[in-house]
């Protein structure tokens, strides 16, 4: 039989300015992490000018108010397990009898009624919001693995096929599309997103055995796997992220194919001129991209620009076209629109 | 990239040694966040700071990928290296384990402000004077 670990989960909810001091307590008493939902965090993140995060819109008015806290405390023989609460709870025990090591056992209940007690006496000091506590037990999982389960092959353009690494052994390639291996990370495109799969879908009409691509802004670097497993004769991957360029690395690496990724923006471009550049970034920095990225392109030489949301489709075709492009292709998936200029 | 919020939270984990165990599990995998990679992604970049809780945010996109960003320290942990103790009071209103000036929240305020919603140093301070008296470290007039 497989040992089943357990953890009690306490969700508490709280007022902003109370949530750390109740934290520290947690952690104190022998919390062994805390998990907390507060949309001042991601309000700080949206609201960052340099940002590329967005978010839809009433997506911050639809998050609580209150902080909701987590904590987990090892949970055995019904039975959850504390430390250091000899000052913050009045424990009709004696303690000392208690290996220290794994910690004073408590019952659940007993341990929220605790709790209750001692956050109530930070309210004469902060807000604490409503303070609502209740507790279940959480199982071991495979936690490691649950979460592929809904993360498949899938086609991305006419001749392409994202494949998750961990699949690529179980089950071939039987479908004759060119492959290319990726799984979610911590840089930007997986290819299910509509602004990275319309660029996969111009690169798959665009790019021939003489291309030379710039991937300017290349996240996880899945478009600049595609240009090349499509045959481009050089490829190169900037992002002004050096995390983003790390993941690239590694990716182009499991996709065994030449890649130069390098962190940077476009004055950081290795060579003088390209024949075509893919841009996913957003409407307000392809603005901005429109004077200088003339420059780059050889003669005939085109642009895939993506990540415009379609309020900002005008501002960034009027943008390129008052530089002199041509709108060479166009196309758009639910709400997005990806536009090739050609000059 | 444009990248579209759908997720997010924080996480107070030791640093250099996260597990798919609670919280990371349970917290991640509800957003089908990549865990394995998570973790490993983690440990690399607290390596130099174990044995202490760093505060992350992790923010995760459409697409299922995500970012994660350290934050400062929590207030608690601040006033209690400003004050020189190991814990604050279990009985707050009564029990004082220890004396700050103001001005000492005030300079935990100013490390503060990145992550803070106060409007201005001085209401950011108001508040970490209040977390510190709820620890019963008693606040002094400077």
């Amino acid at each position: 039989m497989v040992f089943d670990m357990q953890w009690e989960e306490y969700t508490i909810i709280t007022d902003h300015d109370a949530s750390e001091v109740i934290c520290e307590l947690l952690a104190q008493w022998g919390a062994v992490g805390l998990a907390v939902t507060d949309k001042e965090d991601i309000r700080l993140i949206l609201e960052d000018p340099n940002s590329l995060s967005y978010a839809d819109e009433g997506f911050l008015e639809s998050q609580e108010d209150e902080v909701t806290v987590r904590a987990y405390f090892p949970r055995l023989n019904d039975m959850v397990f504390v430390r250091n609460v000899e000052d913050d709870f009045e424990l009709n025990f004696d303690s000392r009898l208690y290996d220290y090591n794994s910690g004073i056992p408590m019952e659940p209940e007993s341990l929220m009624q605790k709790m209750s007690d001692r956050f109530s006496k930070i309210s004469e000091f902060l807000p604490v919001g409503s303070l609502q506590i209740s507790h279940i037990t959480v199982h071991q999982e495979d936690w490691e693995n649950n979460w592929k389960q809904d993360y498949k092959r899938f086609v991305l353009s006419e001749r392409i096929a994202v494949c998750p690494t961990w699949e690529r052994n179980i089950s071939p390639n039987e479908t004759g599309m060119i492959e290319i291996y990726l799984d979610p990370g911590s840089a930007f495109g997986t290819g299910t997103h509509e602004t990275t799969m319309m660029c996969a879908r111009f690169l798959d009409r665009l790019v021939t055995q003489d291309s030379c691509v710039l991937d300017l802004g290349c996240g996880s670097g899945i478009l600049s796997i595609v240009a090349s497993k499509l045959g481009a004769s050089q490829v190169e991957a900037i992002d002004i992220d050096p995390q983003a360029v790390v993941v690239a690395d590694q990716n182009v690496r499991d996709n065994n194919v030449t890649v130069n990724c390098h962190s940077g923006e476009l004055k950081d471009a290795h060579r003088q001129k390209y024949s075509l550049v893919v841009a996913n970034i957003i409407a307000d920095v392809l603005v901005d991209l429109s004077t200088v990225i003339g420059d780059y392109l050889e003669d005939g030489g085109k642009i895939i620009v993506s990540g415009i949301i379609s309020g900002k489709r005008q501002l960034v075709l009027d943008a390129f076209l008052a530089n002199q492009f041509t709108v060479y292709d166009e196309t758009e998936l639910n709400d997005w629109h990806a536009i090739v200029f050609a000059r | 990239m444009a990248k579209k919020v759908t997720g997010y939270i924080k996480l107070q984990i030791p640093a250099g040694k996260a597990t798919p165990a609670p919280p990371v599990g349970p917290a991640l995998g509800q957003h089908s966040v990549n865990i394995a990679q998570f973790v490993k992604e983690f440990n690399e970049r607290t390596a130099k700071d174990v044995g202490l809780v760093i505060p992350v945010v992790i923010t995760v996109y459409a697409d299922r990928t995500y970012t994660f960003i350290t934050k400062t320290p929590p207030v608690p942990v601040l006033l209690k290296k400003a004050a020189n103790i190991e814990s604050g009071s279990g009985k707050p209103n009564r029990d004082k384990v220890a004396k700050l000036p103001f001005s000492e929240c005030r300079k935990i305020a100013e490390i503060k402000m990145p992550d803070s919603n106060a409007s201005d140093v001085e209401s950011c301070a108001r508040m970490v004077a209040g977390t510190a008296r709820s620890m019963g470290i008693a606040i002094i007039d400077d």
